[in-house]
Parts: C-alpha cells; structure tokens; sequence
C-alpha cells in the first residue's frame, strides 16, 4: 500500500469523523437534546472505522479521535440517563446495520449501563463480549475488542466471589479472542509482505497485552487464584499460539505485570510451559527477565521470599501425594522427577530440560540463562557454591560441542566474581571452573583473571590460607604461561623496526596484569610471619613462571620478606634459623632478577632493574643492621657493593646508586659498634667508588658526601629532648654520637675540594666550592676540630675570587652567587647565636 | 366527471372516537403517507355520515347507504377485485334533502378476517363506503381503515417454536451451519441464531442477514411473485476461519414487516424469508433462505 | 419483550463447539494468491509472441501444488476461457482483456503491462471462484500444469 495515499485516506476519515462528532455534540448539547440525531451522526462517524485501508498505526489514529468522540455520548448518557432508559437505547442501536458501528454504540451504551447501580452488569458484560465475534477481521476486531476492554475496565465487577469469577472469565475470553486475531493477522495480505506484516503485529501487540494488565489490576487476585485460575488459562494460549512474536511478548507481559510472588509460587508451571514454545523463539529474554525479577524480589523482600518458598514447598509436597496416589492407579504414567523447592535446582533442573528439547536452542541463550541461573544462585543461596559448581560443570559440558564463538561465555565466567560480595567464593569453586576458564580463549581467560584480581584488590581480600594463595594464583595461570607478546617483540626486532627502542615492549594489558598481580602480594597475610613467608614462597613458585616478567612481581615479594623481618624484630621474635631462610630466599630471588639484566633478556632497562635489586640489597641490609644480625647486613651490603660494581653500568644510575649506598650506612647503627672494621671497609670502599665516578662533578659531589659516613651523629627529637630536660644545659648531650673522625672528614672535603678545583668550567667549579663550603660548615658547627676558621676563610676566598675571575656579572653564575650569598647570610645569622662564627670573615 | 357535474355536496365519515384511537400510517399508492385509524377483529365499526349542500340548493337523491367492505385487489392480468366482506346500512330513503344531515351508523361486532395489507400487487383493504343515488351520477364517499390482526397463529407453522437448524455448504469449499431459536416470530419479536463454520475455503469479506418478504399473488400458472428486500443486516465483518461461531441477533419490532399470509382468501400469500448471505472478495454472493412465520402479537 | 441481554447463546441449544487450538491460531484454509507476471516476447518476426508467468500458491487442497509456476501465452488463456465456458453454464466466466486491434501494437510494452494486468485479474476471479475449483479439471491444469493441453478438454 502506498503511504502517501494511506495517510490521504486518514485525513479524509479524520475529516470526517471530526464533523460528525461536532454535529453529534450540537445535537447533545442543544435545549431540547436530540438524541436520536445524535446517535445517527455516531453511527456517521463509526462507519469510517470499516475501512480496511489503514495500516494499524494509521488505524489508531482514527480510533483515538473516534473514541474521544464516543466519550462525549458516553458522559451525555450518565448524565441523562433518567431520560433515555439505557436498556432501550441498548436494544435501538441494535438496529444499526452495519456490524462495526452497532458493536460500538452497543459497547458504549452498555460500558454506560454498566456504571449504574443495580444494572445487570454481568449480562451486559457477557452480551457485549459475546457479540463482538461478529468481527473477524484482525484489525477491526482487535480494536473494538480493546475499545471493549477500555470502556469496561473501570466497571467489572468483582463484590463477590462469583462476580470476580465472571469478570476474570471476561477477560481471559476476550484476550484469547484478540490473539486469535492477532495471530490470524500474519496471514491476511500477501505473502510477499510477511515482513510488514510483522511490524504492524508488533505495533499493536499493546492491544492485546492490555488484556493481561487488566487482570493483573485486579485486587482481588491473590497468588493462589493466580496459579489455579489465571495462568494456566493464559500459558495454555501462549504455547499453543505456536507463534514467536506472541510467545515473547506476552510471556514478557506476564513477568511485568503481575507481583513478582505470583512469579514465585508459579515458577514450575512458567517454566514447564515455556518447554513447548515454538522454535524461534528467544528463550533467553523472557529467563532473564524473569529471573532478574526474582534476585531483585530477594533483595527487596527477602522475608516475604522466604514465605513463600516455604509455601511452595508445602504446594510441592501436597502435589507430590497427589502424584503418588495418581501412579498408585495407573503404573504406567511416567513418574516426573521431583520437583523442590529449590529456587536454584528447578533452574538448573530446567536447563537440562531445555537443552533436551530443544536442540535447536543456541549457545548464546544457554550462556545467558545459565549467567541468569548462577545469579541467582548467588542472590538467594549466596553460601552454596556447590550450585556455582553445577552451573560450571554444565557449561563445560556444553562447551565441549563447540569451537566457534566462545567470547559468548565470558560474562557467565565473571559471573561469580561480578555478582557476589564475597570474591573469595570464586576461590571455593571446584576444578569445573578452572577447566571451564581454560576452555575459552586465552584473552577472555586473561581479561577474566585480571578482573577477579582487581576485586580482590578492591576489597582487600586477604589470603591467608596456603589454598587460597594456590587457588587464586591457579585462576591466573593464564597470565603465568603465556609469553605472546615476547615472541610478537622478537619479530618486530627480526624486521628491524625501531631497534633504537630495546625496551621489551609489554602491552598495556600486561602491564596492568602485573600491575595487578604485584599488589596482590600484599594481599597475602598471615598472623604468623613464618606462616606468612610460607604463603609468599607459594606465590613465588607461581610468579617464577612467567619469564622476564618476574620483574614486576619480584620486588614486591622481596619487600614483603624486609616487612616480615621488620616485623618479627619489632617484636623481638627473630629466630635465626627462619632468618637464614627468610635470607636464602631473598638472595635466591634477587639472584634471579639480577640474571635477567646479566643474559641481556632486558636490554636497557637492565640497569634500572640491577639499580632496584642493589636497593632491595641495600634495604635487606638496613634491616638486618637494625636487627643486629650484622654479619648478614654486611653480606648484604658487600652483596650490593657487587651489584654495583658488575651490574650498574651507566653513571647517572652509578652516582645515584652511590647515594643510595650512602644513605643505607649513614642509617647504620649496630654494624657501626659491633663490627667497625667492615663498617670501615663499607664506608672506605665506598668513598673509593666516589672518587671512580666517571664525572667530575659526581665525584666531587660523591665524595663530599661520604664524608658524612665518618661523622655519624644522632640528633635526638623533640621528644627525647623534654625528657632530658637537664641535657639541655650542655650542647653536646643533645646528640648522641656514632662515629667521629676528624681527620678522614677533612681528607674527604679536601679531596672533593681537589676534584672541584680540577673543574676544567670554572662556574662548575665555583658551583662546587659553595656546595663544599655549606659541608664544610656542617662539621664546623658540630665540632670537628679540623675544620677551623681559618680552613672556612680560606674557602670564601677561593669562592671570592673565583668569583671576581669569572666576572660578576656573567649570568651563568648567578644560581652559585646566589648560594653563596645565602651561605654568607646564615653566617652572619649564626653569629648572633655562636660566637665563634664571628671570627669568619666576610666582605 | 365533476369537470362537467358539479357535485352538489359534500359527505364526510367520522369515525366514533377517532381522535383517541390508534392510527397506523401506510404509504398510498402514490407515495403519499396516511394516517389511518385501526381496527380489531370482532371490533364495532360505527360513526356518522354528515352530509352537506353546496349553495344550499335541494338535492334529490335516490337513497343514502353506508356500507363496510372489505376487497382483495390484485393487479395479475388487470385489476380484479373481490369482495370478501360486505355489510350495508341503509341512512336515507330516496327523497329530497334541503338541510345538511347527519346519520349515524353502527356495523355491531364486525368479523375482519383478514389483515390489511398494502403489496406490490396485491392489497387487502376495509374501508367505510358511503352512496348517495343519484339519477345522474353517484355521490360516493370512502373512508379506509386499518385492520389488525392480533395473536393470529401463524399459517404453516408445523410446531410451535421449531428451532431452525441447517446444514449447508458448496462442497469442500465452504461448509456452516446454522440455528435459529425459533421459525415463528411475533412482529416484535427478536431473532436470535448463530452461524458455525466448519470449512472456510473462500476468502469472506462478510456476512448479512436479510428479511425478504415475498409476495405471491393468483393461482399457478398465473401466479405472480414478487419479493422485496426489507432487512439488510450485516452480521459478520472479515473473514472467520473454521471453527468460528458468530452470533445473531435480530430485533424485528422497528421493522415494517407483514405477518405470514397463505392463501388470504384464496388470492394471495405474502411470506418472510430470512436470508443468509457471504459475500467474498469477488463480491459473489452465497445465500441460504429459510423461511419465518410471523405473527402478530 | 425480549430483554436486550439475553445472550444469543442462551436463546439456543448450548453450542457443541469450542475452537480447538489448531482452529485458534492455525492458517486459514483460504490461502490463494495468483500472479501472473515477469512477460517475455519470444522468437522474431510472424513467430513472435509473448508469453506469462503464472505464479500460483495456495493450500487449498483442490490444486496439486502449494507453490507453482508455469508459462502461458495469451492464445492459451484464451482457449482456457473456452474450455470454461463450455464447462460450465451457471458460472458467468469474466472476460480477457481485449485483443489488441492493431497487430503491430502487440509487443508494445504498455500494452503487455496492461494485458497482464488484465490476465492476472480474469485468473484471480476464476482461480477464486469455489465451483470452477472444485468442479473444473481444467482450471488446476491450466493453473499449474506444466504444458497447457486444451484437447483434453475440448
């Protein structure tokens, strides 16, 4: 049909139909009513819905205007109904002779009838709903019907029991009736447009959900009458429709509009008829739906749930009495299977049931009901995993029959994690998890892995079980075995992309893997540390698996061990046995890293690699210091120093490892008074590797800084302070002292004094100079004696006349000026507090 | 004639009570509609004949008679009519008259055997004759009634209340079947029915029912019939698939429709036939006549 | 006087028929749908013609096949009426569309649009009409046989 002359005939109607209903109110609204020309003006403008050229939307359309216009008839007939005895007004429009518009002026004298105190209602109800079959054109027929359902939903009664009945019989017949015809429609037109066909079906499918609406607004309804009277009245249409738009729209209806404990108590006989649905038909919307009603019922209602589970289960066992009486007569009928009052093993009962009848059902479906399934497992039975476990052990089954589109299990996968509070349930699953994981492509187990992972570090969830640590680590093996993007990297290299860049070049996915898989070290946890470094040592046999990437994780786990150590010392629970292990293991470990950088495997990012293991060196010796197992802290260090001196390779890494170094033994304390020999071969070497740096400058500056290493003083706090407070009188009880020695400090400071002079940039040199000065005046204030006024004068000359060679005004000293200036400054402050700065003189 | 003789007077027939009783109105033969007053069987018939003069001039006559007819006129091979009922006064021996008169008349308990009835070619009329004799020409006056026929049993009717129920088709094709509560119907009675379809091969656009009063007139072979459509229902809209039951219901009171009449004096017969007709979309037409007795009430 | 409300049932015998669910929401029995289409003009000069697809699909079980298509020229039509009219004589039998008057006007393709629309109309009727369907060899012949053989029923 041709829409332009679809929509001319439209307005042509609308024309028409506006007309008359003017006519008809002028008719209704003069002094003297004239209700029979009122009546014929109606009966006019309901002609125009005899047309059969309307496409329904279009159809509609006129329906709307018309029904506006029999509402004026209708208020005018409760008006004046005390003129116009109803009864006959019913009887004479009668006479109409055309099927249609008698229907409706019927329908709209009767809806009016109906309205008022002791009509017969419930003949009217059945006269007007018996004649309607008059009309067996689809679309006529489904719209008067709907006009029959509107006018009459606010008037059917429902006082009595038997009234409620009727009311409830009228409007089942009546929804039956209307998807007849709905169904009947697919087949009117030719069959070149099935097609539009459907669309238009679609379009009026509210017509005839309506039905269901309206039943479902009944109060009077309660669960019980619902399972008895209403549903297995409607199901029984809906299966034997046969037809797919049907079944899924009104099945879906269904769901909406009645209380999710209708639902509930109904769920056997939902799910036993939707078995019989016509292929074609997508299961999966209607489950889900259903059983995203009943998680959300749970949620919201959860004592009103448990009613009426127990409810059901009492439903269930008297039906199965009833049944064993039943097989007691007749041994033949095959005995149903048990049917319990399990939420979860009814769905899963069924998804058996499903797959046997109907094969034609796809994966895709199956995925989602089974998603849907182990949802609300989780949702009412939150603490039975074995129910998670069946789910798995279903989709590995089903999984085995297919190769192709397995991305459409990934959500059932991250179900468990994504819909529970508690992720350690996904570590309670069985094998049929791990193995339905293992089934489906590395990058959906991958992404899954990481997403388990992430909830655990979400939450915080500590492991704390040798189980746990295993069985989480299991669930990520996917990331442990594969090495992909290393042999992508090798190609890119053979094809001689960018070889500038040797970095391996890790996905980003990688990396936020092990990212991830880093921070979840920290989730490890045990009361016990020896228990605690037991976990770890698990979680390393796991990370030992992934190649080059131990990188990542390896740090992090040996940074767990220097927080047991420092933990056990805290409380003074070291025992040395477990220490020798806890060393083994944190040697063992730095060992394989440092391996990494020394085969190559790294390329450039080797260095900072080895930088990081001297650190962790560095920072396993510190502890130990402090725990005053100072053999092992000197094997540490002599460790780090080796780290050093194979592994650090380019100078900037060497300056700042030396710092590093510095820092580490300037905190020393205990090897400082039990052993000062091998603090001394420490300290020495040290200076020694200063001196070696490449740069001036980082010698210079190195060496200047080691000095510190032979003047180890320790100011106490605040708080130590007031509590000794007679401490206060003399200057030097405020600190305790380490290690002094005046005369290696000053060698030091002359030393770097030497390098800087040795500056071939004289502004680099005179940088130095100032940086010295300001060391320089450290020692003085803490008493070295070596350092005197006079060594101090000396040095502001030199800087003074460096100066002046340069030439002030030359901009690229300004940064030492400036420092010297300030320097000069706190001089002259310092002054004011110890008289013996005065005698340092200044311009 | 009265272009030539002025008739000198004027005769009027006024029924007793007539303004109180009941009228029927019925289109004359020439479309015009008049009322006219009703009367029973059994009923007494009487009233006053007034006669008054023209310019008060004497009139001679030949004597004043009223006279109650009642004639079937037909119109097979020409106009025939015959009298079934005739009854006569005599109001005025011959004489002169010189003063407007008035006589009364009374015709006691009159049997009218038949309905009144206006046909095609046929109708059955009652009707009040007044003759003044004259030497030259007559003066006569006609004043119709109405006459019903109440709780007449219908004519044919075998049992009372016979369902109809029938069972049609074209074979493997189209196959209903259909019920009627009743074959006899009051004039003011409601038919009520239903169709089944048992097979629907044709594509239905619709379905009507229709009242089809047929007339009949003379004796075979020179029997004239004539039927005319007077009730076209429509009673189904679209096409109903097998198994389809659609309902009927028919109020006959607001229709003008004539009781069955068989052999009203030997003359004519007038018959309802109610019509049952599919119309597909090729617009052809499949029907099934039963016929209804109807009766007054 | 009747009330208004008694329900039509009510009046009758109770009805012995509620619809199966096959009569519920099954096909209608009526399913026809006739199209003569896609005109071809065959062979050149005086042996020039052209010829019709006619498309038929039905369940009406009356015809051999649900779905059908078979090749007619206008001269079989023509001797098809024939045959009809000789059948059958309480069946008014529409007529073809007109021969073309002027011989060189035949394969003008105005004229075989409109002469197929002609034809699908007269093959609707007759293809629709319940006593040629079930009292008429020919027409399920005409309508579905491969080759059209008039003589059989001539």
């Amino acid at each position: 049909m041709n829409q332009a002359l679809d929509s001319k005939t439209l307005e042509d109607s609308l024309l028409i139909v506006k007309q008359q209903i003017t006519l008809m109110r002028k008719c209704l609204e003069s002094k003297n009513p004239q209700f029979m020309d009122a009546l014929k003006h109606a009966s006019t403008f309901l002609s125009e819905l005899r047309t059969n050229k309307l496409s329904p939307k279009l159809y509609y359309e006129l329906y709307v205007l018309v029904f506006d216009g029999l509402a004026y008839l209708s208020d005018f007939l409760k008006e004046s109904h005390q003129t116009n005895h109803l009864a006959d007004l019913y009887e004479l429009v009668q006479y109409a002779g055309n099927i249609v518009p008698r229907l409706y002026l019927m329908i709209t004298i009767g809806s009016v009838y109906m309205s008022i105190e002791n009509a017969p209602k419930l003949e009217i109800m059945k006269d007007m709903l018996e004649m309607s079959a008059g009309v067996q054109d689809p679309i006529r027929g489904l719209f008067l019907r709907y006009y029959l359902s509107q006018k009459t939903k606010e008037l059917l009664p429902t006082e009595t029991e038997s009234e409620l009945k009727e009311t409830i019989q009228f409007t089942i017949t009546n929804f039956i009736e209307m998807n007849k015809l709905w169904v009947r429609l697919k087949h009117q037109g030719h069959s070149s447009e099935r097609e539009r066909r459907l669309k238009e079906r679609k379009e009026l499918q509210i017509l005839v959900g309506s039905n269901l609406v309206r039943i479902s607004q009944l109060d009077q309804i309660d669960k019980f009458y619902y399972k008895e009277s209403i549903l297995p009245k409607v199901l029984e249409q809906i299966v034997q429709c046969k037809d797919s738009l049907a079944q899924e729209y009104l099945l879906d209806v269904i769901i909406q509009v009645f209380p999710d404990e209708f639902h509930l108590l109904t769920l056997d006989d939902f799910l036993q008829s939707t078995l019989h649905l016509s292929e074609g038909f997508s299961m999966n919307k209607i489950l889900v739906t259903l059983i995203n009603r009943l998680i959300d019922f749970q949620k919201r209602e959860p004592a009103n749930v448990k009613v009426i589970i127990s409810e059901l289960s009492t439903l269930t066992l008297q039906k199965d009495e009833h049944e064993e009486n039943h097989t007691e007569e007749s041994d033949s009928e095959t005995t149903k299977p048990q049917t319990s009052s399990n939420l979860f093993e009814k769905f899963y009962d069924y998804s058996h049931l499903l797959v046997e009848n109907k094969p034609e059902l796809n994966f895709k479906d199956l995925s989602l009901i089974l998603e849907a399934i182990c949802k609300l497992s989780l949702s009412y039975y939150p603490q039975d995993y074995e129910n998670i476990n069946k789910v798995f052990g279903f989709a590995l089954a089903l999984i085995h029959q297919t190769t192709q589109h397995l991305e459409i299990w990934e959500p059932l996968l991250k179900t468990p994690i994504c819909y529970n509070f508690d992720p350690k349930l996904v570590l309670s699953l069985d094998d049929n998890y791990k193995q339905f994981a293992s089934a489906l492509p590395t990058a959906i187990q991958s992404a899954n892995a990481l997403y388990i992972l992430e909830k655990f570090l979400e939450q915080d969830v500590r492991l704390s079980t040798v189980e746990e640590v295993k069985t989480l680590y299991e669930l990520l093996a996917v990331w442990f075995t594969s090495e992909d993007s290393s042999d992508s990297n090798t190609n890119s290299l053979l094809f001689g992309t960018d070889s500038s860049k040797n970095e391996p070049d890790e996905s980003p996915e990688v990396v936020s893997q092990y990212e991830a898989l880093a921070k979840s070290i920290h989730l490890i946890h045990h009361t016990n540390p020896y228990k605690h470094f037991e976990l770890l040592e698990i979680a390393k046999s796991f990370m030992s698996k992934s190649g080059s990437r131990v990188r990542y994780t390896y740090p992090t786990l040996l940074f767990a061990v220097i927080k047991l150590i420092r933990k056990l010392t805290i409380v003074q629970k070291l025992n040395a046995l477990k220490l020798k292990q806890f060393c083994q293991f944190f040697s063992a470990t730095n060992t394989e890293l440092l391996t990494l950088v020394s085969n190559g495997t790294l390329q450039s990012e080797g260095g900072v690699l080895a930088q990081t293991c001297m650190n962790l060196n560095l920072s396993m010796a510190l502890i130990l210091d402090q725990s005053s197992h100072i053999d092992l802290s000197y094997e540490f260090f002599i460790n780090s120093f080796v780290i050093y001196e194979e592994s650090i390779v380019d100078s900037r890494l060497q300056f700042q490892c030396l710092l590093s170094i510095i820092g580490t033994l300037h905190k020393c304390r205990n090897i400082v008074n039990g052993n000062e020999d091998n603090f001394d071969v420490l300290i020495s070497k040290t200076a020694l590797y200063g001196s070696k740096l490449l740069k001036k400058t980082d010698q210079c500056r190195a060496v200047y800084l080691a000095s510190h290493l032979w003047w180890i003083i320790e100011e106490l706090d605040e708080e130590d302070e007031i509590e000794s407070e007679t401490a206060k009188t003399s200057e030097d009880e405020l600190q305790v002292v380490i290690k002094t020695d005046n005369k290696k400090v000053l060698e030091c400071l002359q030393k770097s004094l030497r390098i800087a002079d040795s500056c071939l940039e004289t502004n680099v040199s005179l940088e130095l100079f100032v940086e010295i000065l300001s060391r320089s005046l450290y020692f003085f204030i803490h008493g070295n004696e070596l350092i005197t006024i006079k060594y101090l004068n000396g040095l502001i000359e030199l800087i003074q006349n460096s100066i002046l060679t340069i030439g002030e005004e030359n901009t690229s000293i300004d940064t030492p000026t400036k420092h010297f200036q300030r320097t000069l400054e706190y001089i002259r402050q310092q002054a004011q507090i110890d008289s013996r700065f005065e005698e340092i003189k200044d311009r | 004639m009265s272009l030539f003789f002025k008739v000198p007077l004027d005769i009027e027939v006024r029924l007793d009570g007539e303004d109180s009783r009941e009228t029927v109105e019925v289109k004359s033969a020439k479309g015009r509609k008049e009322k006219l007053p009703v009367y029973k069987d059994g009923e007494t018939v009487k009233g006053q004949v007034s006669v008054r003069l023209k310019d008060n001039k004497r009139v001679e006559h030949l004597g004043i008679k009223v006279q109650l007819l009642g004639s079937i006129e037909t119109k097979v091979d020409g106009i025939k009519n015959d009298e079934f009922l005739s009854m006569a006064h005599e109001l005025a021996s011959p004489g002169d008259l010189r003063h407007p008169e008035t006589y009364h008349f009374e015709f006691r308990n009159v049997e009218k055997q038949y309905e009144s009835y206006r046909g095609k070619n046929v109708r059955l009329r009652y009707y009040i004759k007044v003759t003044l004799g004259r030497k030259s020409a007559d003066v006569i006056r006609e004043r119709e009634l109405w006459v019903f026929q109440k709780n007449q049993l219908p004519l044919g009717a075998t049992k009372p209340d016979a369902s109809i129920k029938m069972d049609v088709g074209i074979e493997d094709c189209l196959h209903i079947e259909f019920e009627y509560s009743r074959n006899r119907f009051s004039l003011k009675d409601v038919i009520v029915g239903r169709i089944y379809f048992l097979l629907v091969r044709l594509k239905i656009k619709h379905m009507e029912l229709s009242l089809i009063r047929r007339e009949s007139c003379g004796a075979p072979p020179n029997q004239v019939n004539d039927s005319e459509t007077l009730v076209r229902f429509e009673i189904m809209d679209g096409a109903p698939v097998r198994g389809e039951t659609i309902p009927i219901r028919l109020f006959l009171g607001g229709f003008d429709l004539t009781p069955t009449y068989r052999d009203v004096n030997k003359k004519f017969s007038t018959r309802t036939f109610l019509s049952l007709v599919l119309i597909d979309e090729d617009a052809r037409r499949y029907f099934k006549q039963s016929e209804i007795f109807l009766y007054r009430e | 006087m009747p009330s208004p409300f008694q329900s039509f049932q009510s009046n009758l015998s109770p009805s012995k028929h509620t619809q199966s669910f096959q009569e519920l929401y099954g096909e209608p029995e009526n399913f026809l749908e006739i199209e003569v289409i896609n005109p071809i003009t065959h062979g050149s000069g005086s042996s020039m013609y052209t010829d019709y697809e006619i498309v038929c699909r039905t369940n009406i079980p009356m015809f051999k096949f649900k779905e059908s298509r078979v090749r007619r020229k206008y001269s079989d039509f023509d001797s098809f009426r024939k045959v009809l009219e000789s059948q059958t004589n309480n069946v008014v039998i529409p007529k073809l569309p007109e021969k073309s008057f002027f011989n060189y006007h035949r394969f003008n393709d105005d004229f075989i649009e409109e002469r197929r629309q002609g034809l699908q109309q007269f093959l609707k009727v007759i293809a629709g009409h319940p006593l040629l369907q079930t009292g008429s060899k020919a027409l399920t012949s005409f309508v579905q046989d491969e080759h059209w053989n008039k003589s059989k029923f001539l």
